[in-house]
């Protein structure tokens, strides 16, 4: 067992700006904190293990990602419920665990990479939260994750801006239609792109739940919800 | 269409009132008419009331009561019984990713499950499926509760109609916000500094804030929360101005030195009791004082001399200017605050 880490915001960017400078040793180890809560993240170092040598065998950081997201909702999933609405906490889990990830992208990219350390309000850019409920979302019984790799390397702006960073995360019929739709477009060769997808998800999406009560919808309903506009979708966004 | 408002609970805004929502439900057509529902400007409006107070008080319920008259009036005038009407609850949460649907039924059902004594609808807010998973833990969390009616999904479908998620079109719908804790949102209770107040305690008109620490039950084994024994009085133009514009700057410096001023009193009053009875970390570790440490120790930074509980005890008793001071070094002390507020001390956390 060991203790809950957590690190604050001005904390993240400090961390962020050592791993620039190659110091981000001293910096995790000064910043990042612990609750006095008690944790087993075993399962979780174990992951990490098999991420990090992926990494090293030229893995690239965000189909990894997508990869290891239901391990890591496994390895997380027994945490407290108030520990889990702790953004701190996320932060926390990253900096400490998740590093050799962060590292990847702030080398390969540029400095605002820093935001999956948990830079800014919105635990959408965590990459421990992230991974986590994109897990979450998409579990099935026997510990299967369904279409979570299926939506590609591509998919980063789909799973922030119309799935993790959307009301419809919290609506798992619809949440999961939703991915499931995604994914199948792309293994038939026929992807959505960024531009068809954002009118998509506005349009048919996100303004129906103004009269549409989308959370009440199975996997199923929501599945034959979507089917007509992912099998004719609108054209792309001009905006 | 009904309009989704929000009721965002703020620090500063007491204790939760019993407030009352109202769903406009609007007109509904079936049948050869058009199949969604239409907005009816003059709809009858229907009360759903919320205890608040249940819902973050530890028993996670929702009363509700329904105006049954009007309703079936409105339902009768649209040509659809109470069967054909489900009404719905869900909760949402999205920092922690999930939502759940705690109550959904027929109107017919809902009537047979009304208390027969307050004719009201108690509903458990946790996920029945997975008790332990409940978004609702305290305001701090951020959530939304949806009350809704909607079709039922039992309404029978007529060809041409009613496709399958037309079942769920809403015909009347309620949200009810609460803050998440960057923002904030608070459930313990600062009362108004008024002028019977100050004359009752004596506190000049120029004083903005009264802390009131019962040092009696800072001690006592039975005492686990910090609200049953500090009373907070705050001058009723601060609280005014809070509530007025809560996000402003000028707003955010009073919550912060409200909270700070609260943490400030509690630990030199402490510090004056351990003084007095010469405590130590092992006569109190299982006392409010404890957890106070715990919690206390746990929000400073990993490289500060005072993250420890024992240590940060030991500052108290001995120093507790140092530790007043290092207390202003804290970003956000009302979410400390909220923190402290919230321990519920069991034996299992207590080393």
């Amino acid at each position: 067992m060991s203790q809950v880490p957590k690190l604050e915001i001005r904390g993240a960017i400090k961390v962020g700006k050592a791993i620039v400078e190659g110091q981000q040793e001293d910096a995790i180890e000064e910043e990042v904190s612990h609750l006095d809560e008690d944790f087993d993240f075993s399962v979780l170092k174990s992951v990490i293990k098999k991420i990090k040598k992926d990494l090293q065998a030229g893995g690239d950081a965000q189909l990894l990602e997508l990869k290891y997201s239901g391990a890591v909702y496994l390895s997380l999933k027994d945490l407290k419920t108030e520990l889990r609405a702790n953004t701190d906490v996320w932060r926390g889990i990253t900096a400490k665990y998740f590093i050799d990830q962060v590292m990847a992208r702030v080398s390969n990219h540029e400095k605002s990479k820093w935001q999956i350390l948990g830079t800014g309000s919105n635990p959408r850019e965590i990459l421990a939260w992230r991974m986590f409920t994109r897990g979450q979302l998409c579990h099935e019984d026997g510990d299967s994750f369904p279409y979570i790799e299926d939506t590609g390397k591509e998919s980063h702006d789909f799973w922030m801006s119309h799935v993790l960073g959307s009301p419809t995360i919290a609506e798992k019929g619809l949440g999961r239609a939703l991915v499931k739709h995604y994914a199948e477009k792309r293994l038939i060769g026929d992807p959505i792109v960024v531009d068809v997808m954002r009118p998509l998800a506005r349009d048919w999406v996100n303004r129906p739940k103004r009269t549409i009560a989308t959370f009440l919808m199975t996997e199923e309903e929501a599945y034959d919800f979507l089917q007509p506009i992912f099998e004719n979708p609108p054209p792309p966004d001009s905006k | 269409m009904s309009k989704h408002t929000s009721q965002v609970i703020r620090p500063l805004s007491g204790t939760f009132e019993r407030i009352t929502t109202t769903l406009d439900v609007v007109s509904l057509s079936n049948g050869s008419r058009p199949p969604i529902p239409v907005p009816d400007k003059e709809g009858v409006k229907v009360n759903i009331r919320h205890e608040l107070e249940k819902i973050t008080g530890g028993p996670f319920e929702i009363k509700v009561g329904f105006e049954w008259k009007d309703l079936t009036e409105i339902l009768k005038e649209c040509e659809v019984m109470l069967q054909d009407v489900a009404f719905s609850i869900f909760v949402r949460s999205r920092r922690l990713g999930t939502g759940h649907l705690a109550y959904s039924k027929a109107l017919d059902e809902v009537q047979q499950d009304l208390d027969s004594d307050s004719n009201e609808l108690v509903v458990n807010l946790r996920n029945q499926e997975n008790p332990n998973e409940c978004p609702i833990r305290s305001t701090s969390e951020g959530f939304e509760i949806h009350t809704v009616l909607t079709l039922a999904r039992t309404l029978k479908r007529k060809p041409g109609t009613l496709d399958p998620y037309r079942k769920h079109a809403i015909l009347a719908s309620r949200v009810i916000d609460f803050s998440p804790r960057v923002e904030g949102g608070n459930d313990y209770e600062i009362k108004p500094l008024t002028k019977d107040i100050r004359r009752e305690k004596g506190i000049g008109s120029e004083a903005w804030i009264w802390v009131e620490i019962d040092k009696e039950a800072l001690f006592d084994a039975d005492k686990k929360e910090f609200g049953q024994l500090i009373e907070t009085y705050v001058d009723e133009r601060v609280r005014s101005h809070i509530r007025t514009s809560p996000n402003s700057p000028l707003s955010k410096l009073m919550i912060q030195q409200t909270f700070v001023q609260i943490i400030n009193q509690f630990v030199m009053n402490v510090s004056d009791s351990l003084k007095e009875n010469d405590y130590e970390w092992e006569d109190l570790a299982d006392r409010l004082v404890g957890v106070f440490c715990s919690g206390l120790a746990s929000s400073l930074r990993a490289s500060d001399e005072l993250n420890h509980k024992e240590r940060l005890f030991a500052a108290i008793k001995d120093s507790p200017e140092k530790v007043v001071q290092k207390l202003q070094q804290i970003v956000d002390i009302p979410a400390t605050f909220e923190l402290l507020t919230q321990e519920e001390l069991t034996q299992e956390e207590v080393e």
